[in-house]
């Protein structure tokens, strides 16, 4: 009797143990690939580069000899979602394309825009164009160019804001590391602010987080687990860069940091926070997704050319002064060719081009100052 | 110096003699007013879970009970001339805990956190495993109908109440990923993230406790109590785990009888 007694006294408390519910039907609502194809369902060959697919948008870059009119998807999707239209009968792709997806449970709803660009990157930067995510919660900053239709949008831009914006440790857009200010050189541009990221950037050991802006995108599902990855700087390019120009202002940091053991930001006093403004130039084929990363940016054999800009000492404020009353700094500097530039490569848009600006030069590596803030603005690539 | 160790000694052995016999002619007493003392010691095994499972808990990959021990001492007042039936006053300082190691589908959290004048916020779906470590102490006051159904055998029933002494509620978030806000936010892989709500754990609970004793010689007995928790071990307004926990454990182990 006390066996029995035992056993049920044990089997009813392992009761919440056993019963693992059915499963449920999936809430996910994702385009997870895509591939543009022509008419004839192949994939187009005047896709430049690769196909960027947020968590909103389908972006790609083609050449002029595109026909956009006429053109299919081939979309890879959560499983069990839907979309609509179907993007495997030909549409019209001369202007944004919409598409939805719905999960698996009918209960979720995403938008997607599909934007296929058949411009070449802008090569002028003002930074007057920014607004805010499609979440609401941070800037985005975005280029346009007039087409025969009107103006076309430019998603070239991209920056670690969506990583920053998981920790929450801002409570609005103003408090992201990348933001639009007013006062620029002229007009608007653009301010990158090294920023703490609370506690739960700490929690993923990333306790600090760099201001940047680049051209490419940032891929945010891997923001956490391999974040030098996150960063995919670059975008196809058909010109010779041969100058890089623009102003800035730096006000370094005051308390450089590391990361400690416990995920915390710990002091290094023996190092002091600097800023990087670089283009590169390079070559896509054989790259780990065909472009460069924050592992190789600065040094991968694809690299064909390269613009890296020298901070003098005395150009940098110290913690306290006020970067909005002091004077904006000029540069322009030539690409170095560290490989022979390709004509042909080029003209097939073979070549990336990276435009890269941070407020803390080890920043993807979580190391910096917190206040170290750049601004930047009239930024140009002088092509050949 | 020896001498005084000695001295010491011989006094304690001494006080401890006359204790003994105080204590026994105290025990007569007592069992001359129907009371009767008894103590425990034992283990807990089981769960602190929510109930049922719910839909977002795909697979539980492992499950470690570990060592969590109960200590009990418990005053019985008999109320009738048979003793068949009386009343059960107890105190128990006790652990309860476990390990396990769960796999979750879209399993929607919020968390909020702060340290010095920087807060995080982070709200959205999980889909990956989620390792947990729950070591809590409490001290314990049952208070029980005690039946007696035969020379050896009692049966038990009634409600507990428990006070957090120390908890521990933590774990981590491994290989998955979480989608910002709600299913359709942005998808973030997470290779590891750890997590600690021990300061948010309720200090007081509550539940029922029904058991049995079996008197295996006169003053040896062995027993088993189920306490089943009735409120949930954070308060209300906790939101990072969206559903209820609650403790769930078997209380069994060796009684002494006086």
């Amino acid at each position: 009797m006390k066996r029995k007694m035992l056993l049920c006294a044990a089997l009813a408390g392992m009761l919440c143990f056993s019963c693992i519910q059915a499963e449920e039907p999936n809430a996910e609502a994702d385009i997870e690939e895509c591939v543009i194809l022509n008419a004839d369902g192949q994939p187009d060959p005047n896709i430049k580069g690769n196909v960027v697919v947020t968590n909103t948008r389908v972006m790609a870059q083609a050449t002029p000899y595109i026909d956009l009119t006429k053109l299919k998807l081939e979309v890879t999707l959560t499983e069990g979602a839907t979309i609509s239209p179907d993007p495997s009968q030909v549409l019209d792709y001369s202007s944004i394309q919409k598409f939805t997806v719905t999960s698996e449970s009918g209960e979720w709803k995403k938008e997607y825009t599909v934007t296929i660009d058949t411009f070449d990157l802008p090569v002028k930067y003002k930074f007057e164009q920014s607004e805010l995510s499609e979440s609401r919660k941070y800037f985005e900053f975005y280029e346009t160019t007039e087409g025969k239709e009107g103006i076309i949008r430019q998603n070239i831009w991209a920056s670690g804001n969506a990583g920053f914006s998981l920790t929450g440790a801002a409570a609005t857009p103003e408090g992201f590391p990348t933001v639009p200010i007013a006062k620029g050189k002229e007009g608007m541009g653009v301010s990158l602010e090294t920023k703490s990221t609370g506690p739960f950037g700490e929690m993923v050991d990333m306790p600090i987080a760099a201001g940047n802006l680049f051209i490419g995108s940032f891929d945010v599902a891997n923001a956490l687990n391999d974040a030098m990855r996150a960063t995919r700087f670059g975008l196809a390019f058909g010109k010779k860069p041969v100058e890089f120009k623009g102003w800035y202002k730096y006000r370094r940091g005051e308390v450089f940091t590391v990361v400690g053991e416990d995920g915390k930001a710990t002091p290094d006093l023996t190092k002091q926070d600097t800023c990087d403004i670089y283009a590169v130039l390079y070559e896509s084929a054989g790259l780990d997704q065909g472009t460069l990363d924050g592992n190789n940016v600065l040094s991968s054999p694809n690299i064909v050319a390269l613009a890296r800009v020298k901070i003098p000492e005395e150009n940098i404020l110290s913690a306290g002064e006020d970067i909005d009353a002091s004077e904006w700094h000029y540069f322009d500097i030539s690409f170095e060719e560290l490989k022979p530039f390709d004509v042909e490569k080029s003209r097939n848009y073979e070549y990336n081009l990276a435009v890269v600006f941070t407020s803390s030069i080890q920043g993807a590596a979580f190391k910096g100052a917190v206040g170290s803030v750049l601004y930047v603005d009239e930024v140009e690539v002088v092509c050949e | 110096m020896k001498n005084t160790i000695l001295l010491l000694l011989l006094c304690l052995s001494f006080s401890a003699y006359a204790n003994e016999e105080r204590e026994k002619t105290a025990l007569k007493k007592s069992y001359f007013y129907g009371l009767e003392y008894r103590i425990k010691a034992g283990f807990n095994i089981g769960g602190t879970s929510p109930l049922p499972l719910p839909a977002e808990i795909r697979e539980l990959k492992s499950y470690r009970p570990g060592m969590q021990i109960a200590i009990e001492g418990n005053v019985i007042k008999w109320l009738d001339e048979q003793k068949k039936w009386g009343a059960l006053l107890g105190i128990r300082l006790e652990s309860k805990g476990m390990r396990t190691d769960a796999r979750v589908k879209n399993y929607y959290m919020v968390m909020d956190a702060s340290e010095g004048d920087q807060t995080g916020h982070m709200e959205g779906n999980w889909t990956g495993y989620v390792k947990t470590t729950v070591k809590n102490s409490y001290a314990t006051i049952p208070i029980q109908v005690i039946h007696k159904l035969s020379p050896r055998w009692d049966i038990k029933f009634g409600p507990y109440i428990s006070i957090l002494t120390d908890g521990d509620f933590s774990g981590s978030a491994y290989d998955g990923y979480l989608r910002e806000g709600n299913p359709t936010g942005t998808k973030v892989n997470v290779t590891e993230a750890t997590y600690d709500f021990s300061s948010d754990l309720r200090k007081f609970q509550w539940g029922v406790d029904v058991g049995g004793e079996w008197r295996a010689y006169r003053h040896l007995s062995v027993y088993a109590d189920l306490t089943w928790g009735l409120n949930g071990i954070f308060p209300k307004d906790f939101k990072s785990i969206t559903f209820k926990m609650y403790n769930i454990y078997l209380n069994f182990g060796f009684g002494y009888v006086f």
